[in-house]
């Protein structure tokens, strides 16, 4: 019950919202009680004795109690309401505040259908124990309980025949627990696979159209929902036979009981009276033994989903803000490497969390702990941080560089020789394995991430716009910004001309996936955007790639002039993108190849001059 | 708000039709299991009876054998007991266990129902509604009416039998008092409406926010990257928090009208019970009620409440279902605009041969869409954007004007001009995306309007701008093209596509993971593998929509010669900006401002000296500006 247990320390909060509702739930079940014992009043000190007095006082008090009984069980009710919303409520912004902080490298190995599943199902599951399963189950163990204890009282040994059944009833509970427990933990597992299939579906749309794999996903879908079926049936199975168990059990020791306690009614031991004031306390106090079934399957869908939020929260970011950051005012931008070695690999990241299977096609679950089986017969390596590699698999190695503040800096190099990787990196957005990355001098693990970030202005290359307008989105990285400031971004980005064009200027709305925006556009707006938080460090990550020439000349202009004394990082393909740099480095396999300015390049370095005649051969 | 208009309909958070047409809708997915449902009822009214009569025997036990000391009578009693428990048991499991089995099914269909629905969709459609909402209907709106089914229909059918056992034994006790009763039922029916109201509004609100939670969730999951970029991390939480406090507000509001429905009905009966003993104790001291009858009349007030309790409760949980039914069917209500015309024939076999007549088109020809009132976006007030009905209904923004083209089968066209003159456009239109406004689109003389659209797409390899790559192995996401390709044709797709050399560098080669969205390859690795993708699909016109914009040009060069041999007897469209890889096109279609302004060869139009010269050579102008470009490499 760990998963349970941490989630109840949610409580806390809501201390004198628990007592309301505990005192709340307690109390209703006395004022249910009072009604029998009020009508046995009326009939034998009014009726029988013919005194209307104690009628009017009987129905009086029965009103009175009524009142009250109402008013506490809605008192209760919101309290409940209080408590399990509040704590819900707390649970998902905990959550999404703590996935928020996850790094790439955490990213880079979770679905985003999985995350969201624990947000919403998972803690609505919890929620759902909070608010009904805890005051029914407090309900249920009092009556017992009580009940219990007057039938003990009563006739020990009869009584003793309860505890029997009790203990028998208890153990099939137990088991209950015990194997359908993890049922429902797989049940919300599928419900999370089925959610990343829909939302890969949705999100890959136009390739699901344009392969006309419309029939194909939809048998993906049939399978995985089948499976959440099936699997959803087989709880529900074990739910649907427990409850006639444990019907049956209560049953046959009021049985029993009536049996035994007959036996000696006629044989002089008991008195009747005593036998069914017995047996109604059997009756009162075992009735809500049989809800118990349904508090069962509560309890364990909400260990089950509360063990699967839990893990999230627990799942460190794999980039740690430092202790004690470096205090770094007005940074200038000069930016060094030394000796850097990277490569992407298993991250601390515990094994639930990480995406199994797929959202297409069964794919073998993924290795998730680092002592996974050699791949393809390759030899292992254990790095620094204590994660397993293919030896051999380096993404960047032995990379140093100086870029002194205000420089521009191009990156060149085959697809997949770590251009990407490298200017990841000074963000911070995955940390190096080994050599170091400073800004001004001051190793990037000693800034506070956020600040670092602020004084960064990164166009990724892949370019992800927001639900939203288009000056929302160019004002995502500074939202207080000017209108003016805003159209001065976008003109720099060679954005403002297309945006003027759209319907509602700068209100236009970005569509989903930015549809109504051309590939070129949007990347216009990711630089605008970018430019607009005045950065000291600018990062282009190929983001000119479906910018046409022409308006990339006048882009490069219009950032020469804007980002003076900005240092500049840009990934590029095209030789035109890189010929005014300062600083060219050309990688290839992970290492510095090559570097120099354009001419110097092109004077020592083939590599440089084979992507220059891939260009201009032709011409 | 407007309930989805034709199929680029946004959905909105406003309910579709009454709560009869709903539930009606419901039952017709229960039709495929009325057989089951009618055994459920059957062995619902069996268990339903045997537990009433397990305390009534109970009861005889004391008064006939114990008191009498027949031990013989009492243990035969004792062994009826336990039969009628047991049956009871029995009849509940199976009940129970037929249940669990149609509900599920019940939920899944309708799950399925809408996946394929979704499937249906237009682009446009797509385009409108957030992935994260849509994610939400499928699994939380199915969910809602989940809960309700699976307990509630065998809960609701034992209740009303428990109401009509008990009302029939009162009526048999004392018809007079018995009618006094149904006095009650219009005051508990108009409070049970009148709550259910409310907490329909309430569900309702739930659903929709829930669907606002998630969407927000989505968007900030996916760009997660971006949101740290840009340190945004506290104002996206801002936003999170705001849809967070909605849907705990929406929570709180339906749970607290939940929880006042049990009590309001316990003080009802308390109340009646109280009338009851005072208006029969005067009675009775009067002498005109025998005290038996008033006591045995009171048991049965508290056995008429419960099971009425029962069903107001149970109604007003049906009130949850129903406002993820409303959103589900408000869903599936929503039809596609792009769809196959009536006995459409599929496209057979073709040369490839493409054409344009007068071709315009625009995103907006259908309404403007009307934004989900709350929880979408960023920050993004409700309301915020101006509501279309206020403005004069603005021009829609012609994104192409009368493009006419023809591609003789197996020529190459380029498709040149600055970004956003609707080259992309274009071939959405080519693939049906959309519909064209005006003027046709013909394949092999077909308008493709005219046929259906999975038999056009079969022949089309498409490399779209925005690479998507799904989770799952390299291979699979190559195989994704043609499923029926064995390992072998996945690897000279591979080869050909110059992904080979990369994927075999991969810790696990063609098996190596991709992970959401091809995170973990770099855009060019992951336009190679798109590339391999539509090679795979051996499509009688191929198209490229900056297909290697990321890929270094040293590589691109290698793959144009692959393409080169690819492209033989193939029609193609190519869309670059690099404009060496334009050159060998048959036909260079210049495209600006939704116009097309030039064509011809790619020499023709050097030699034209117009907009397509001017963007020729501005590629070389900063290299010649920044050194003389070496010897024999003159631009010209």
């Amino acid at each position: 019950m760990s998963g349970l247990a941490r989630v109840i320390r949610y409580l806390r909060p809501y201390a004198w919202m628990t007592v309301l509702g505990i005192v709340t739930t307690i109390l209703p079940v006395l004022m249910e009680l009072v009604t029998p014992r009020m009508v046995q009043f009326i009939i034998d000190r009014g009726i029988r004795a013919g005194d209307m007095t104690a009628v009017w006082q009987g129905s009086g008090i029965m009103l009175l109690a009524a009142i009250l009984g109402a008013g506490t069980t809605i008192g209760q009710g919101i309290a409940r309401a209080q408590i399990s919303q509040g704590i819900a409520f707390d649970l998902r912004n905990d959550l999404f505040r703590h996935i928020q902080r996850f790094s790439f490298a955490n990213l880079d190995r979770m679905q985003t259908g999985q995350l969201m599943t624990r947000v919403s199902s998972d803690v609505d599951v919890a929620r759902m124990f909070l608010s009904a399963g805890m005051a029914l189950l407090l309900r249920t163990l009092l009556m017992v309980i009580g009940s219990l204890a007057m039938m003990l009282v009563i006739d020990w040994r009869l009584g003793l025949i309860m505890v029997a059944m009790l203990i028998i009833s208890g153990s099939v509970i137990f088991w209950f627990l015990r194997v359908v427990g993890p049922l429902f933990s797989i049940v919300q597992q599928k419900l999370g696979k089925l959610n990343t299939l829909v939302q890969e579906n949705l999100a890959g749309v136009h390739v699901v159209k344009a392969f006309v794999r419309e029939q194909y996903e939809i048998q993906n879908f049939d399978r995985d929902n089948v499976d959440y079926m099936e699997q959803n049936i087989k709880v529900g199975r074990y739910l649907a036979l427990v409850m006639p168990v444990l019907l049956v059990l209560t049953n046959l020791g009021a049985t029993i009981a009536i049996w035994r306690g007959g036996i000696d009614v006629i044989g002089g031991r008991l008195t009747i009276g005593e036998l069914v004031a017995f047996s109604n306390y059997m009756l009162i106090g075992m009735s809500p033994l049989l809800l118990l079934s349904n508090i069962l399957s509560m309890i364990s869908r909400a260990e089950a989903s509360s063990k699967r939020v839990v893990e999230v929260l627990d799942t460190e970011p794999a980039v740690q803000p430092p202790p004690t950051p470096a205090v770094i005012t007005e940074p200038a931008g000069d930016i060094s490497f030394e000796n850097v070695s990277f490569h992407y690999s298993g991250s601390r990241i515990r094994r639930g969390l990480e995406s199994d299977g797929s959202g297409n096609g069964q794919a073998p679950a993924r290795g998730g702990t680092p002592e996974a089986a050699p791949a393809n017969g390759q030899m292992l390596t254990r790095t620094r941080n204590g994660n397993v590699r293919p030896i051999g698999e380096e993404v960047l190695d032995g990379i140093s560089l100086h870029a002194a503040a205000g420089q521009k800096v191009a990156l060149m190099g085959a697809t997949g020789s770590g251009k990407s990787t490298l200017v990841n990196l000074i963000p911070r957005f995955y940390d190096t394995e080994g050599g170091v990355v400073k800004i001004d001098g001051v190793d990037v693990r000693d800034w506070e991430p956020i600040q670092l970030r602020k004084e960064i202005g990164v166009v990724l290359q892949q370019t992800t716009l927001f639900a939203g307008t288009v000056r929302e989105n160019i004002a995502y990285g500074r939202p207080g910004a000017s209108m003016e400031e805003v159209v001065s971004a976008a003109q720099a980005a060679q954005a403002h001309d297309f945006i003027m064009q759209m319907p509602d200027e700068y209100e236009s709305m970005v569509e989903a996936r930015g549809a109504n925006l051309s590939g070129g556009q949007k990347q216009r707006i990711a630089i605008a955007r970018a430019l607009l938080t005045r950065p000291s460090v600018l990062i282009l990550d190929d983001s000119t790639s479906s910018v046409d020439l022409d308006t990339e000349l006048r882009l490069q202009e219009a950032l020469a002039e804007k980002m003076e004394g900005t240092t500049t990082f840009i990934v590029a393909q095209r030789i035109s993108s890189v010929v005014d740099a300062d600083l060219i480095l050309v990688l290839d396999d992970g290492k510095i190849a090559a570097q120099g300015t354009h001419e110097e390049l092109l004077a020592g370095s083939d590599i440089y001059q084979e992507i220059y005649y891939s260009q201009f051969e032709e011409a | 708000m407007r309930l989805g208009f034709g199929g680029g309909g946004m959905l909105t958070g406003e309910a579709a039709g009454n709560t009869r047409h709903t539930l009606m809708r419901m039952a017709a997915y229960l039709r495929p299991y009325r057989l089951q449902l009618l055994i459920v009822a059957f062995f619902v009214t069996i268990s339903t009876v045997l537990r009433l009569f397990g305390p009534m025997l109970l009861g005889r036990a004391i008064d006939l054998y114990i008191v009498t000391g027949d031990i013989i009578g009492l243990r035969t009693l004792v062994m009826q007991i336990v039969a009628v428990y047991v049956g009871a048991a029995g009849t509940s499991a199976v009940q129970g266990l037929i249940m669990v089995v149609l509900g599920q099914r019940f939920v899944s269909d309708i799950r399925a129902g809408l996946f394929s629905h979704l499937q249906e969709m237009s682009m446009a459609f797509h385009d409108r509604n957030q992935v994260g909402d849509l994610m939400s209907r499928i699994t939380n709106d199915s969910e809602a009416i989940n809960r309700t089914l699976s307990n509630g229909l065998i809960e609701f059918t034992s209740n009303i039998l428990l109401l009509g056992g008990t009302f029939v034994a009162m009526f048999l006790l004392n018809w007079q008092l018995a009618l006094a009763m149904i006095v009650l039922m219009p005051l508990m029916l108009i409070i049970t409406g009148e709550v259910t109201r409310r907490s329909r509004a309430a569900f309702r609100t739930v659903q929709h926010n829930l669907g606002a939670l998630n969407a927000v969730m989505e968007e900030n999951i996916t760009g997660a990257r971006v949101v740290q970029a840009f340190a945004r991390e506290k104002e996206v939480y801002a936003t999170f928090h705001d849809v967070n406090s909605r849907y705990r507000k929406a929570g709180m509001t339906a749970d607290i009208i939940t929880a006042a429905l049990g009590p309001m009905f316990t003080t009802m009966m308390t109340i009646t019970v109280a009338v009851a003993a005072l208006l029969g104790g005067w009675l009775a001291i009067g002498g005109t009620l025998e005290v038996g009858v008033l006591a045995a009349f009171i048991i049965y007030i508290m056995n008429f409440f419960r099971p009425m309790r029962g069903i107001a409760m149970l109604y007003n949980q049906l009130q949850s279902a129903l406002a993820g039914a409303e959103r589900i069917f408000q869903t599936l209500d929503v039809k596609p605009t792009v769809t196959d015309r009536l006995g459409a024939p599929p496209l057979e076999e073709i040369e490839g041969e493409v054409e344009f007549e007068n071709v315009s088109f625009s995103y907006d020809a259908e309404p403007p869409a009307v934004p989900v009132s709350n929880g979408r976006g960023n920050g993004r007030l409700p309301g915020a954007a101006a509501p279309p009905d206020l403005k004069e209904e603005p021009e829609p923004e012609r994104v192409l004007e009368n493009i006419s083209l023809h591609a003789r089968p197996g020529a190459t066209i380029a498709l040149v001009g600055p970004t956003g003159a609707g080259k992309t456009t274009i071939i959405s239109l080519l693939s049906r995306f959309y519909d064209v406004d005006e003027g046709s689109i013909r394949v092999d003389g077909h308008d493709i309007r005219d046929i259906q659209q999975g038999s056009l797409r079969k022949q089309l390899g498409i490399v779209l701008q925005d690479t998507f790559l799904f989770s799952g192995t390299v291979r699979e996401n190559i195989r994704y093209g043609r499923l029926d390709a064995t390992d072998e044709e996945v690897v000279a797709a591979a080869e050909l596509a110059n992904a080979d050399s990369f994927i075999r560098l991969l810790p696990g080669g063609y098996n190596s993971q991709v992970s959401e969205q091809g995170n973990n390859f770099s855009e060019g690795q992951r336009q190679l593998i798109a590339i391999a993708r539509a090679i795979l699909a051996d499509p009688r016109i191929l198209i490229l929509d900056e297909a290697t914009s990321s890929v270094d040009t040293r590589t691109e060069v290698q793959l144009q010669q692959a393409l080169l041999r690819l492209l033989e007897g193939r029609t193609a469209f190519v869309i670059a900006h690099r404009l060496s890889t334009i050159r060998n096109a048959d036909e260079v279609l210049v495209v600006n401002d939704h116009r097309i302004i030039e064509r011809g060869s790619h020499e023709e139009l050097l030699a034209m000296k117009g907009f397509y010269h001017d963007l020729y050579t501005s590629q070389y102008m900063r290299v010649k500006g920044a050194q003389p470009v070496p010897e024999g490499q003159e631009v010209g």
